[in-house]
């Protein structure tokens, strides 16, 4: 019998920033092997889904060779550190969502359990969030005083311009090899296919969760630059409709999602089951379309690609690399899925995934913060979710008690002046935007 | 609601007092009363006497000096435990506590030695890792914690008298206040309508209330059997080793920091050096051996002269269905048994502690932790069955009846998988919880002779020639660090840790 063949090539099938983004990550983990990364545009171009990017992004940056400053000036680029989220939860209030916010307490105990009793817990969360009142402000670090990002976990994503993001990744991506191709011969090793799958009514092996995840109509307008750049994105909901509106440094992306399935471009929330069948795995919206929130697209299709080049197969023979990758992306969907789930008001509790509702009834009963194996969102993504959604503890960790009050009040006065010392050191994001724009065409000019 | 006020703590041993310890030192001001019932007449069985690594964090927890710990239980360092015969008679592995070489470029080392074993280059892994050349040599030194020196690429356990522990954690414990009583428990009350257990009854005549009981009496397993009648959940179809022959030895007085696992014809035996003595076991499956043969089969394997005749143990792999039932949780030996191949016993007490603090209920009523404590403690029991089970299965030996049952097994499938992934293409299929890393199953895996026919094509994006330097300078920081490594011995005596105990004598 012969050894099979080395890979030798690969397709990679699809549109906008989703394509370029595998393609440039396939090129940059392959090149210097003989291996031609081959591209073809063709489908939806879905890219304004992916344009507000998870803090993972800078993973996927660093890992490109991407400076956060030539991110920012070519793809105008701008920083967000969460959402206003208003429509959703048991008030009207509005609320922030961020991605970072530090829940680490004292003696074992997490830092929300401390607020029991002291108001609204959304509203004292806040106080020691730096990320939520920098996002409410528009406020972003002080240029000038940049090593406090070192100093303080802010974690943070992005909002880009879909086109110029895109052409990016695209340049990226030729410059590691990458062949851009009219049409594609039948003889690849392997094909990564992009191409919404979300579209298509017939697909099989499509777990259907439109019962879950509403929101299946996309559609999406391009808004006027601002003066000043807002750090968080907005999400308003509404009995049927969600709109989500970010901004970046050139101007903003409406993207509205409905219930009713009457008008742009139709997407069935769902994923599929196994991804990667064959020689052919799809990644990215082929593979999956759980909602648009929390920068879901850009996290599911960055955790992917983080497997696939893992996972990247020695031959076309890749029956254990299309196990592993479908393990493990069935885990992150089901992940997603909850996070999805647990956000979307009109379901109860019992209509949840066994998983999502054990997340719920643990937070509700005492607080806990149950973390799933491959739960790609923190702990602070999820006390923000769920004190946002309205979901409060009927209790708190026994192990308070054994905390002195003085303590404890000694230790929230800590996080609250370090939160109010970062806070007066920022200020609106134009600025830190310009200094990172000028400092990326002084390394270009010196090049 | 019922606020839980009064803990009580059944029997003593490691499990017990470890409890006791971690619960004193996390609850003591959450409950009224934490109090531990053991009978000084009821022999523990000291389920295990080497570690591993998470222990120091339990003991750091609570606060523990780490010298006089390990002066006051006998204790050396455990840097690994190398196994003989495993995968045929002759060969010889260590599982180290920390990593092989450096991964490059995102790819993980073990592909860059595959590429180079593929290439004929042959290096033993274990030469890229500064726990087992350190163990080897019978060398140790305190992990550094600078990030780019190789003596930040592992960590370190103990072996030690696992009786001494617990009496060191008695008196840690006494000292936070939980209060001791002494005697044999004759029966339990229960509540009629919830079925919790509300009182113990000493052979005394007293009686103690509760509101929450830790089962730590052992494979009796005296209420979560007894009072909660929670199944056990039987593994010996995977692992069927049922007895233990036990008996210590004289030291050599040069103890080695790790323990040894030698394969034998009808299980396998342990040697655990401490400061005084030399802890030995054969660990067998008595459908192939009777308990006189491997009594014999022990001793005549013995470094030094036995101290005492040997202590026989009859166990069953397993574990119970639910840990936590109703009011009692079970830690320890009554919450399961895994054979102490790879040191999980202690393990497995400590992560029980841990989670019942983590998850510690609002009152006798409160479900909701129940389930996730017993959700979290069967994957840990999981995890831990399957990589045992895999240095049973990953074998070329079939010179007895008992290695030729493994060669037939059917495995879970979660194991298999694991298998192929790694000789198929060297992935190592890892997940968040469980206590093994990846470079644990890299170790079984390479020692055992499960060996990756593929590896990661990006480990091909570095010239032939680079590899070779690179491996080479790797290989070379290693054994550099080793050479500058003090002996073991003398670092006992630096740190404190050592015994002024005289050494045991089987004379």
């Amino acid at each position: 019998m012969r050894p099979p063949s080395p890979i030798a090539s690969i397709a990679v099938i699809g549109a906008g920033i989703p394509l370029w983004t595998t393609a440039a990550m396939l090129a940059s983990a392959l090149q210097s092997l003989d291996v031609k990364i081959n591209v073809l545009e063709t489908g939806y171009d879905l890219s304004h889904l992916f344009a507000t990017l998870h803090p993972l992004s800078k993973d996927l940056h660093d890992c490109l060779g991407i400076r956060e400053s030539h991110m920012l000036d070519r793809a105008h680029g701008a920083v967000c550190l969460g959402a206003i989220v208003e429509g959703i939860g048991k008030s009207n209030l509005s609320d922030f969502r961020g991605y970072g916010l530090e829940t680490k307490g004292i003696g074992g105990v997490k830092i929300h359990h401390f607020f029991s009793g002291q108001g609204s817990l959304r509203q004292m969360l806040e106080t020691v969030n730096p990320a939520a009142q920098a996002g409410r402000n528009a406020l972003f670090l002080d240029p000038n005083r940049e090593r406090h990002v070192a100093a303080h976990s802010l974690e943070f994503g992005y909002v880009v311009d879909p086109g110029a993001y895109c052409d990016l990744m695209k340049r990226c991506a030729i410059a590691r090899g990458a062949i851009l191709r009219d049409e594609l011969s039948d003889d690849s090793d392997l094909v990564v296919d992009l191409r919404p799958a979300a579209t298509d009514d017939d697909i099989l092996d499509w777990r259907d969760l439109s019962r879950l995840v509403p929101h299946s109509v996309v559609s999406s307008s391009t808004l006027p630059a601002l003066d000043h750049i807002p750090t968080a994105t907005s999400e308003h909901w509404s009995p049927d409709n969600l709109k989500i509106t970010c901004w970046n440094a050139k101007g903003g992306i409406d993207v509205r999602l409905s219930s009713s399935r009457e008008e742009g471009l139709s997407l069935r929330a769902g994923y599929l089951r196994q991804p990667w069948q064959g020689n052919t795995l799809k990644v990215g919206p082929a593979a999956s379309f759980l909602g648009a929130l929390g920068a879901q697209p850009s996290l599911l299709l960055i955790e992917q690609l983080k497997w696939l080049t893992r996972l990247m197969p020695v031959t076309a023979d890749c029956k254990i690399e299309a196990s592993e990758f479908n393990r493990l992306t069935d885990i992150l969907f089901s992940r997603a899925l909850d996070f999805a789930a647990i956000l979307n008001p009109k379901l109860a509790s019992d209509e949840l995934p066994e998983t999502a509702q054990r997340i719920i009834e643990q937070f509700t009963s005492r607080g806990h913060l149950t973390r799933h194996e491959g739960d790609p969102r923190s702990a602070g993504e999820w006390l923000e979710t769920l004190v946002g959604r309205g979901f409060m503890p009927l209790a708190v960790n026994p192990l308070r008690s054994a905390i002195r009050a003085e303590d404890i009040d000694v230790f929230l006065d800590a996080k609250r002046s370090e939160c109010a010392a970062l806070i007066s050191n920022m200020t609106p994001q134009r600025g830190y935007l310009d200094h990172m724009i000028k400092k990326n065409r002084r390394k270009a000019a010196m090049k | 609601m019922n606020r839980i006020e009064h803990v009580v703590i059944l029997g003593g041993g490691t499990a017990g007092w470890m409890t006791a310890a971690g619960l004193a030192n996390k609850l003591g001001s959450v409950v009224e009363r934490i109090s531990l019932i053991e009978s000084d007449t009821i022999g523990t069985v000291g389920v295990g006497e080497a570690t591993l690594p998470h222990i120091r964090f339990f003991n750091q927890t609570l606060g523990i000096d780490e010298p006089e710990l390990m002066a006051a239980t006998e204790a050396t360092i455990k840097l690994g435990i190398q196994f003989c015969d495993w995968r045929q008679i002759g060969d010889a592995y260590i599982h180290p506590f920390g990593d092989y070489g450096q991964a490059v470029g995102g790819v993980d080392f073990h592909h860059f030695w595959t590429r180079a074993r593929l290439a004929n280059t042959k290096h033993r892994i274990c030469d890229y890792s500064y726990p087992i050349v350190a163990a080897e040599q019978g060398k140790f030194q305190l992990p550094s914690t600078d990030p780019n020196s190789v003596l930040s690429t592992f960590s370190y356990a103990y072996q030690f008298d696992a009786g001494l522990y617990a009496k060191f954690l008695r008196r840690h414990s006494e000292a936070n206040g939980v209060v001791r009583h002494e005697g044999k428990v004759t029966q339990f009350d229960r509540d009629s309508e919830t079925g919790h257990v509300t009182a113990l009854h000493l052979e005394s005549g007293e009686t103690i209330q509760g509101d929450l009981f830790i089962d730590c009496s052992g494979f009796r397993g005296l209420l979560i059997d007894k009072a909660s009648s929670v199944a056990f959940e039987d593994w010996s179809h995977w692992l069927p080793c049922d007895r233990a022959a036990a008996i210590a030895c004289e030291s050599d007085g040069r103890p080695l920091p790790y323990t040894r696992a030698t394969a034998r014809a009808a299980g396998w035996q342990w040697r655990i050096p401490l400061q005084h003595r030399t802890g030995n076991g054969y660990v067998y499956w008595s459908d192939h051996i009777s308990d006189d043969e491997a009594a014999n089969t022990l001793l005549s394997g013995l470094d030094r002269p036995a101290i005492g005749d040997p202590k026989l143990l009859r166990f069953q792999t397993g574990r119970r269905a639910s840990f936590f039932a109703g009011n009692v949780v079970a830690i320890g030996l009554s919450a399961g048994f895994l054979e102490p191949l790879e040191s999980t016993s202690i393990h497995l007490i400590q992560e029980g502690i841990t989670k019942l603090i983590e998850h510690f209920p609002l009152n006798v009523s409160d479900t909701h932790s129940r389930s996730e404590y017993n959700r979290l403690m069967s994957i840990e029991y999981e995890r831990v069955r399957d990589f045992l089970l895999l240095h049973y299965v990953a074998t070329e030996r079939d010179d007895s009846a008992f290695w030729n049952h493994f060669r037939q097994l059917k495995l879970p499938d979660s194991l298999s998988y694991k298998i192929e992934a790694f000789r198929e293409r060297g992935l190592v299929v890892a997940y968040e919880k469980g206590c093994f890393l990846p470079p644990s199953w890299v170790a079984v895996f390479a020692g055992q002779g499960i060996l990756p026919t593929r590896y990661d094509p990006r480990a091909d994006r570095m010239p032939a020639s680079v590899l070779d330097s690179s491996l080479a300078k790797m290989r070379q920081h290693v054994a550099h660090a080793v050479e500058h490594t003090t002996d073991h011995l003398a670092f006992l005596e630096t740190y404190g840790a050592r015994s002024h105990t005289p050494m045991l004598s089987g004379a």
